[in-house]
């Protein structure tokens, strides 16, 4: 599904964000990506759905290869692209039910598969009771939960998850995560950067680690750090 | 993908934007609805011109083409054929030397005695050559003054050059002043569109991760653009509307503009002929709805761009 080869991104202030990084991810993995702050997991997430171009190597995601894709073929590739952030980006003045048909509506989905689509992505978070509710009448993890299901609405092959659970509760970033596992087994890809040491250990997936740019680890049942596995 | 459904979200989309920037959209339709209401203005004032000119302009595309003393009336009637064939040219008429002296006479009345003439009368036989334009008339005169048996060719051509000069610089004048406001509405719907990109920030950066074309991105913008023409369009009918009850209102006191328009053009007369018909609705329509999805063009490919 994914596969970076001799990645390096430097940024215009010459800050080097990845260097010669090489990762695989197969198709339906779970993997967490790991590291400090300003290690590099968020350019590499960007690297997925093309938000950046490395400077050197290649990014091949559902056998494309992004780096030399024209910028009007990038839309397409993020269809197949999922994307849930650490900020929710709901829309404030619309229910829950318009914020995620929004991401239909926007590309050009018939008002038929709207109908269809909307209620079986918020049934698979469990927010399908909410739908008319607005973002300011929802909890936090309530809020991760309607951005997932915008996420799934367009069904991705592919899901990243930049820090879904930063700003969440341990219940709540368990519930998260547990909706993200249901959905790898469904098939979805899943790429989850995180600093929640609790929850990397407790669901021993693949652990990939980076340090200041560079893969330092790469474990199929992995904790959150080498030493205390 | 559905492009009805497509167009409805842009519809939507825009909507929202108008209502979120209340202060903007008020401040961009007006600017819009001034801008047209001015253009339709200089048309207006232009036709007045034109209205009020036609009787001197009559005079001024009239040439007199005297001929040779020696020339007969054969030799008239096929210098006529020869200068109605010119392009300039629309009216030929021959005007005989007797029908002269009698003119000459009516001019004079009883001031100068032309009854010695009888019987031997001075004139040449003459032309009466109407051309197409005032503008035409001097190439004209030039053309037929070359003409064998032509002694003379009489025409006001100092009025034709100040009739050519004044409408130069009223055309000049209207065209500077409407590429101004032109400038002045751009500027200002590429503002609104500015605020609508920054207070739409969240909604393109949804649409841009979930797979939606830089065109599906720009369309709420375009629609914005579009429906401020159409707003701006309304509010210049509504504009000409009070300005054409306001002349039913007051009939007998004339008004004159000061500024825009010269002050002795009345300006009941720019609005004698206005009629706010479906032409007149559809023009504006069209030419507020043209300046302002040019706008919107410029304005969404500059500001959103494929990433």
């Amino acid at each position: 599904m994914v596969q970076l080869r001799d990645v390096t991104v430097q940024y215009e202030n010459g800050a080097v964000a990845l260097q010669n990084v090489n990762l695989t991810v197969e198709k339906s993995e779970f993997l967490f990506l790991v590291g400090p702050t300003g290690a590099g997991k968020t350019t590499l997430l960007r690297l997925l759905n093309r938000e950046i171009v490395p400077n050197e190597g290649m990014v091949i995601v559902a056998d494309k290869d992004v780096t030399k894709m024209k910028p009007s073929q990038v839309p397409y590739l993020r269809r197949l692209i999922g994307t849930v952030f650490q900020d929710v980006l709901l829309l404030p003045d619309r229910t829950v039910w318009e914020n995620v048909a929004f991401a239909l509506r926007a590309t050009g989905a018939s008002s038929s598969e709207i109908a269809r689509e909307v209620p079986k992505a918020l049934e698979t978070v469990g927010m399908l009771y909410k739908a008319k509710a607005f973002p300011a009448e929802l909890s936090g993890g309530e809020k991760q939960k309607v951005s997932l299901a915008r996420a799934l609405v367009i069904k991705p092959l592919l899901l990243l998850a930049d820090e879904p659970t930063g700003n969440l509760d341990p219940t709540s970033s368990f519930e998260i995560v547990d909706l993200l596992l249901r959905i790898n087994r469904q098939g979805t890809t899943v790429i989850m950067a995180t600093h929640d040491k609790t929850i990397v250990d407790a669901y021993r997936k693949r652990v990939v680690e980076i340090v200041s740019g560079r893969i330092v680890r790469d474990e199929l049942r992995g904790v959150f750090r080498r030493e205390l596995a | 993908m559905s492009w009805l459904s497509l167009l409805a979200f842009f519809l939507e989309e825009a909507l929202v934007n108008l209502r979120r920037h209340k202060l903007v959209t008020i401040a961009t339709v007006t600017t819009i609805a001034v801008t047209i209401g001015v253009w339709v203005l200089f048309y207006l004032e232009a036709r007045a011109w034109e209205k009020l000119l036609i009787w001197e302009g009559q005079k001024l595309e009239r040439l007199c083409v005297f001929l040779k003393p020696k020339a007969d009336e054969k030799t008239a009637s096929n210098l006529a054929e020869q200068v109605q064939k010119l392009p300039q040219v629309v009216q030929v008429r021959f005007v005989h030397k007797n029908e002269g002296l009698k003119k000459l006479q009516e001019i004079f009345g009883n001031s100068v005695p032309l009854e010695d003439l009888v019987g031997h009368n001075p004139l040449p036989h003459a032309l009466e050559v109407t051309c197409r334009s005032p503008q035409e008339a001097a190439e004209c005169a030039t053309k037929i003054k070359q003409m064998p048996m032509v002694d003379e060719v009489t025409f006001p051509a100092v009025a034709v050059q100040k009739y050519i000069q004044m409408v130069r610089s009223i055309r000049w004048r209207n065209h500077m002043l409407s590429i101004l406001l032109a400038i002045i509405a751009f500027i200002l719907i590429f503002n609104a569109l500015r605020v609508s990109v920054y207070g739409r920030r969240n909604e393109i950066r949804i649409m841009q991760l979930v797979g939606a074309t830089v065109w599906t991105v720009r369309g709420p913008l375009l629609m914005e653009g579009l429906l401020y023409g159409v707003l701006g369009a309304l509010g210049t009918l509504a504009l000409t509307k009070l300005l054409l009850l306001l002349n039913s209102a007051f009939p007998q006191e004339p008004r004159y503009w000061t500024g825009l328009v010269n002050s002795w053009v009345e300006w009941r007369m720019l609005l004698s002929d206005v009629q706010i018909d479906g032409f007149f609705a559809s023009q504006v329509l069209l030419l507020s709805m043209g300046l302002s999805f040019l706008s919107a063009f410029i304005a969404a490919v500059r500001l959103v761009r494929a990433v």
